[in-house]
């Protein structure tokens, strides 16, 4: 008996900015659309659990992207992307998400995302709350934690985009982000997604995750959770964006549910699927009922 | 011997023949200095190789990788199931004051300094 995971991938071409970019997406499920983004120097494959939950995928339509520079996605073809250094962009980071849902005619998607993701979500209830019903942060705040943000590109390039360091260390760092409840073997597989990524990738994705995401209380205050509702999750061992600091967004965006997750790190939906699921199911139970 | 908390010739055999530790390892020659509280111990290498454990003071700069912390910090580390931030080395060392030197060495065998705390803890919890 051939076993086979639920999953279809497939690529498209989207046009941002006036490059054209190949991008890998896989979706599982049917019903309302689950855009669902990936963390910083990592891919979709962090979704293969959800995409194979049927608890999820029977009300859902489960779509999981590989952002540009990341996992099957290609840099664009025909930029000369060789020659300038690479760096994720607020801009970029809302663009993907948006040409995606448009490009699939979805009507009105849930988005989700985990770390710089989870900033997204955000970000996209800020900017985009007439294009989608609601946002997902899990592992989302206003801003990263400060401890990192301090270190500064220069910093973040030493460690994440080092000649003398090979990939393999960018898994290994991951394990500060990683929870020690977490099996080993979904520990290492989230470290070996890490390891994958291409050369200053990681690094360059850290810029919007830890400068060019930066939302001011004013504007958090502003969001309107009545248009596009934000749920927050973040697990209580992950430093980068602690429970504490999603708790300051909580407690100035109006409407907005967040909830700390035990014995969950920076990767919950990868780390800890079946722990994450317990608080993630609630939320699309309450999305479908309205 | 080493009145510390934890003696590093304890785990001598699981340095020279843990299959992931060695190869993490590879190519490695210099020391690592790991300071608990106040006692200080040393694993020198040669191209991979465990030449020496010492239990003796020895410069930061003669050591390419350098961890220090107190005592308190180190308990929490070697728990079975550490505490919020006390996970790994690099959490510590942002969230709780763990020293780690900033160095190529430090990046590069980040996974070789991972895998010696699994083995540091599983010992410290009665194991192997």
């Amino acid at each position: 008996m051939v076993k086979h995971d639920p999953i279809k991938g497939q690529y498209i071409y989207l046009n941002v900015d006036g490059t054209e970019y190949r991008v890998y997406y896989e979706e599982a499920g049917s019903g309302i659309p689950l855009l669902v983004g990936h963390t910083a120097g990592s891919d979709g494959r962090q979704y293969r659990h959800l995409l194979c939950d049927s608890d999820v995928t029977d009300n859902f339509r489960c779509i999981a992207f590989d952002l540009p520079f990341h996992g099957k996605s290609l840099p664009p073809y025909g930029k000369k992307w060789w020659a300038e250094e690479y760096n994720m962009t607020k801009k970029l980071m809302m663009d993907f998400p948006n040409i995606l849902s448009k490009e699939l005619e979805l009507d009105r998607p849930v988005y989700m995302g985990q770390s710089m993701g989870g900033h997204l979500a955000i970000d996209l209830a800020s900017n985009y709350p007439d294009d989608y019903r609601a946002t997902i942060a899990v592992e989302g705040a206003l801003r990263s934690a400060a401890e990192y943000v301090e270190v500064g590109m220069s910093g973040i390039r030493f460690e994440f985009d080092n000649p003398n360091v090979n990939r393999a260390s960018t898994g290994a760092a991951m394990m500060l982000n990683l929870s020690p409840h977490s099996a080993e073997e979904d520990v290492r597989e989230t470290q070996w997604m890490y390891m994958c990524g291409g050369p200053g990738v990681f690094a360059g994705d850290l810029f919007y995750y830890y400068y060019d995401h930066n939302v001011t209380p004013e504007e958090a205050s502003k969001i309107d959770t009545n248009k596009c509702m934000l749920y927050m999750l973040t697990g209580e061992y992950d430093p980068n964006t602690s429970p504490v600091d999603t708790q300051k967004a909580a407690d100035v965006i109006p409407g907005c549910k967040f909830e700390p997750m035990e014995k969950l790190g920076h990767f919950p939906i990868i780390e800890n699927y079946q722990q994450f699921k317990k608080y993630l199911l609630p939320i699309l139970e309450e999305i479908k009922s309205k | 011997m080493t009145d510390s908390i934890f003696d590093f010739n304890s785990i001598e055999n699981k340095l020279n023949t843990d299959p992931e530790f060695a190869r993490e390892m590879r190519y490695f020659s210099g020391n690592i200095k790991i300071e608990i509280e106040t006692n200080v111990q040393s694993l020198s290498y040669d191209n991979g190789k465990l030449i020496e454990i010492k239990n003796n003071s020895i410069s930061d700069e003669e050591c390419k990788i350098v961890i220090k912390g107190n005592k308190d910090l180190w308990i929490n580390m070697l728990a079975e199931k550490p505490k919020p931030f006390y996970q790994c080395l690099q959490s510590t060392a942002v969230k709780h004051g763990l020293y780690m030197n900033v160095s190529n060495e430090t990046f590069a065998y980040l996974p070789a300094l991972n895998r010696l705390m699994q083995l540091m803890r599983h010992k410290y919890n009665g194991g192997n």
